[in-house]
């Protein structure tokens, strides 16, 4: 940790001092650099590195990874990948994906987040539960569930339909089926950010538009939508942004129905034999540059300084009656929670107790000893489901333990220092925002096997990858708690005799315990729900919970895939009510 | 113990918060820097503390250089024996009273009996003896003054060092803690630094005010010196002194009103120009035509404003033919004038001061 002053053991007796120097001696010392030498150092390895190794094999001809600075001669060919057409159709249905995904998402969540804050929809508290609960369900579970629901052949709601004599009407293995998806899981983001927008808000400002003789409509329109309307875009972008960069979606429901992507397109380039890894990291580069645009954009929209005004106490809202429309908006909320939740939970079930691998029509569900606990029970048991579980746990926490170390640290040298170079720290923190998942994954299998250090094939390396992917979530919610301690608290330890470090450890560190905990915990349930980061990282020996789900997957045990993700789910909402207690007792 | 500071400069991301500054505080002295924000009191104090490094000049606190840039000693904070209090208090909530205040003696490893008798000497001092074993959280903000104080005070602290203690406290607690400040700071016969924007709060507890602007000492000297003599018309600006007049001298003993040539006032024209003349609310009487008014020199005028303020009541007066004063009756002296009345307005012989203008600048910059 670098502290704001120096620390020099002083000569025992005061020395004849000469008249002062006129000009100020601007030495850097060692006790100043050396923290943000190793953070860079740090960051550079897990961030920077991928990068260089993308880019270097994006714009060179040599396949092999094999060292840090060969990589053969310059060359522009690799991105005539973008010339076959698989290519250009993977970057067009990625931006036709993405908007669609966005719209889909946006329209979703705004209108939950407006009922449940400000209006007086049935069981406005539900709604609210319904708007972020399928964070819960990570969105290669929700994919796989869509699968089993609306597979053009055999999906239960194909089979449903059989059964009252209609043919099989929904196939989710489309352009359509793949917006649709996309966008239900991710119609929580808007959600919390227009429905903090929203309740947040002033009401004093309201209030001053009804005073001033707006009606209810006029004072919605007038000042209540153009306040949350940066809310509204930003998440908009952001939205956006993680659909075009999503995997396990594009791969479970679009690679079937013919929709390739950009990530998928990584992936299959990677999986080629041989691998085309410059195509792929010619692929990855487009990729990250479309990202690096979206994402300053939307970074530049929630700045904004019409953002600002959104703040306040969120003291009481003002409800819009909704007279005639209160249950029927809430039976929106209803079908929303059914089609994100309800149904693909259902849907997990019956495939994960179903003792036959092929179900033909739905009647065949209702025989005796067509379902059974048994193969739950086969999983549970297993060496296999255990060594996962194990593996998943042992990286969760790892990642969270050093993921919350070193953002504390960064947030600390950002925000408690005046070292050099600390705003640079930042940016480079928040550089994975932009770099998708897949990209950064690619990029350390790259790093790790150049790098002269044995870790490739370990868990060490998905934790490296998981805490690279999430540094920018844990060093936001770090430096926001650390910005809101008063410095004094710590200046004050120091004053009474105790060195920067001890004050750290008495007064700040156990002042932000709560900031720092919830942080460990987000880490922790990111990174559980992580896949995209690890593909290209695990062996068969480092296999997590979602990679086993995504293989099992892929290797079309439809039913064990079902198996794993209810109990992913389990694992994954434990941890989210975890969470959820420490950040109430964080506002308490 | 004294301090010295000289030829002290302190740098910002390019800007000078405090440039070329000396300045000593004595043993035992309670020494008041006093000034607007910004004007790099708090950093003058911080470089003393250690939590600011200078970029040039030195620190001696007793014997002892604590920073000096020439020869690159930089003693840390946590070795300068200084206490400090801070505007935020900086109590720690975590912990009770009683682990806040016994805190530097931890540091120290002082022994657990002689710490105990210490720390509840010290809260003693400031009255909490009773809420040792409380936790920080649950304290007012008086009381968390008093702890802070009291965990400054436990560990015999070289110089005590004041940041705007009572600014956070209202204003009969803050007179309060004020008196019992200055009493402590007498008894323990303490040397501190104590930084404030508040001149009432600089008199009332200085041995000597230190008044500064933009990073410089303009004045120092005990308060009565600052009031009855400051240096210049910001200095006079910022004292309160709610009349001051820009004028020309016109013989030995008087100046004219540079907007309203039909004025002068009796003062001692300096020499120097452009100069301005002040005159305190306190030092101008106002008094109904009807009733007799005192000696000095008087104008008659007519009252704007009348605000009845218990011991006093303060007016706003037109001149004729002159600017509008500010002027302060004591409530007893006379009956409350109203509005729209004409009256004498008669200046205390030998109140009005010529003082230099340094303002000019200012206001032709911000013009």
């Amino acid at each position: 940790m670098s502290a704001p002053t120096t620390d020099r053991p002083a000569p025992s007796a005061p020395s004849p001092v000469p008249k002062p120097s006129p000009a100020p001696r601007t030495r850097i010392k060692p006790r100043r650099w050396i923290p943000v030498a190793l953070q860079l150092a740090v960051l550079t390895v897990i961030v920077l590195c991928p990068m260089y190794f993308i880019v270097m094999g994006a714009f060179t001809d040599n396949a092999e990874r094999e060292s840090l600075f060969d990589f053969g001669n310059f060359t522009l060919d690799n991105f005539t990948v973008f010339g076959s057409a698989t290519a250009r159709s993977a970057l067009i249905s990625s931006a036709v994906v993405g908007v669609g995904a966005s719209v889909v998402a946006l329209a979703i969540g705004c209108l939950l987040a407006f009922l449940a804050a400000r209006t007086d929809v049935s069981g406005r508290k539900f709604v609210y539960g319904i708007g972020i609960a399928p964070l819960f369900l990570p969105a290669l579970v929700g994919a796989l569930a869509w699968a089993l629901l609306a597979g053009p052949a055999t999906g239960y709601l194909n089979l449903a339909l059989n059964a009252i004599g209609l043919p099989n009407l929904i196939d989710v293995y489309s352009f359509g089926g793949m917006i649709f998806v996309l966008g239900l899981y991710y119609a929580p983001y808007p959600f919390l950010m227009v429905h903090s927008a929203l309740s947040l808000m002033n009401p004093d400002l309201e209030d001053a538009a009804s005073l001033h003789g707006a009606k209810l409509s006029q004072m919605l329109r007038k000042v209540t939508f153009p306040l949350v309307m940066p809310a509204v875009i930003g998440s908009g972008i952001l939205v956006f942004a993680l659909t075009v960069e999503n995997f396990p979606v594009a791969q479970v429901i679009g690679v079937p129905g013919g929709v390739d992507t950009l990530p998928t397109l990584i992936y299959r380039l990677m999986n080629a034999s041989p691998a085309r890894s410059n195509d792929a990291a010619a692929v990855a580069v487009v990729l990250t540059v479309l990202l690096v645009v979206v994402i300053g954009i939307q970074q530049k929209a929630m700045n904004s300084k019409d953002y600002t005004t959104v703040t306040g106490k969120g003291v009481r809202a003002r409800l819009v009656p909704l007279r005639g429309w209160r249950i029927p908006a809430a039976a929106f909320a209803w079908l929303y929670f059914a089609l994100a939740v309800l149904l693909p939970v259902a849907a997990l079930v019956l495939a994960a107790l179903q003792t036959s691998p092929y179900v033909a029509n739905i009647g065949q569900l209702l025989r005796p000893g067509s379902l059974s606990l048994w193969g739950m029970g086969e999983t549970l048991q297993s060496n296999e489901f255990h060594q996962v579980v194990i593996n998943s746990v042992i990286v969760g926490v790892a990642t969270a333990a050093i993921g919350t170390a070193l953002c504390f640290a960064l947030a600390y040298t950002r925000y408690r220092t005046k070292a050099p170079g600390r705003k640079l720290l930042e940016y480079i923190a928040m550089l994975p925002l932009a770099v998708p998942a897949i990209v950064l994954g690619l990029g350390l299998l790259w790093t790790w096997l150049a790098l002269p250090i044995p870790i490739y094939g370990t868990l060490a390396v998905l934790v490296i990858a998981f805490v690279a992917v999430f540094i920018p979530q844990g060093y936001r919610g770090v430096s926001a708690s650390i910005v809101q301690l008063d410095k004094d608290l710590e200046d004050s330890a120091v004053m009474l005799g105790a060195r920067r470090h001890r004050a750290i450890t008495f007064v700040t560190a156990p002042l932000l315990r709560v900031g720092l905990s919830s942080t460990f915990l987000l880490l922790m349930m990111l990174s559980m729900r992580e896949l995209t980061a690890a593909l290209f990282l695990f062996t068969s020996d480092t296999r997590l919970l979602s990679i086993a789900i995504f293989d099992a997957y892929d290797n079309g045990s439809f039913q064990s895939a079902a198996e794993l993700s209810l109990l992913y789910c389990v694992v994954i909402a434990i941890l989210a009510v975890l969470a959820r207690r420490l950040g109430s007792k964080e506002i308490s | 113990m004294k301090v010295t500071i000289e030829n002290l400069t302190l740098c910002y991301e390019g800007n000078t918060v405090v440039r070329d500054l000396d300045l000593e505080v004595a043993d035992g002295e309670s020494l008041v820097l006093l000034g607007q924000s910004g004007c790099g009191k708090t950093s003058t104090m911080r470089c003393v503390a250690g939590l600011e490094t200078p970029s040039i000049g030195r620190i001696t606190i007793g014997d002892r250089v604590v920073h000096d840039s020439a020869t690159g000693r930089v003693v840390p904070p946590h070795k300068r024996n200084v206490g400090m209090v801070f505007q935020s208090y900086a109590v720690w909530p975590h912990r009770t009273v009683f682990e806040n205040v016994a805190f530097s003696l931890r540091m120290q490893k002082v022994g657990k009996a002689e710490t105990r008798q210490r720390v509840l000497d010290a809260l003693d001092l400031v009255g909490l003896r009773e809420l040792a074993d409380r936790g920080a959280s649950l304290l007012s903000g008086g009381q968390m003054q008093r702890v802070a104080l009291a965990r400054s005070l436990v560990m015999r602290p070289s110089v005590l060092l004041l940041d705007e203690p009572l600014s956070n406290l209202d204003a009969r607690l803050r007179e309060r803690l004020r008196m019992e400040l200055r009493e402590l700071q007498l008894r323990l016969a303490l040397t501190t630094v104590y930084v404030t924007h508040d001149q009432a709060e600089a008199f009332a507890l200085a041995d000597r005010i230190a008044l500064m602007q933009k990073g410089r000492i303009v004045q120092i000297g005990t308060p009565e010196q600052i009031y009855k003599n400051p240096v210049c018309a910001s200095v006079a600006d910022f004292l309160g002194v709610g009349n001051i007049f820009s004028c020309t001298p016109r013989q030995r003993s008087a100046v004219q009103l540079s907007d309203y040539p039909g004025v002068t006032v009796v003062a001692d024209a300096g020499t120097a120009e452009p100069v301005v003349v002040c005159l305190r609310p306190e030092d101008l009487l106002v008094s109904g035509l009807d009733e007799p008014h005192p000696d000095g020199q008087s104008w008659t005028g007519r009252v704007e404003v009348a605000s009845y303020q218990g011991a006093s009541i303060r007016y706003r007066v037109t001149i004729d033919e002159g600017p509008e004063v500010e002027a302060i009756a004591t409530g007893r002296a006379s009956r409350v004038l109203g509005i729209g009345e004409r009256a004498f307005i008669t200046a205390r012989p030998g109140a009005a001061q010529v003082l230099p203008d340094d303002r000019v600048t200012e206001s032709m910059v911000t013009a």
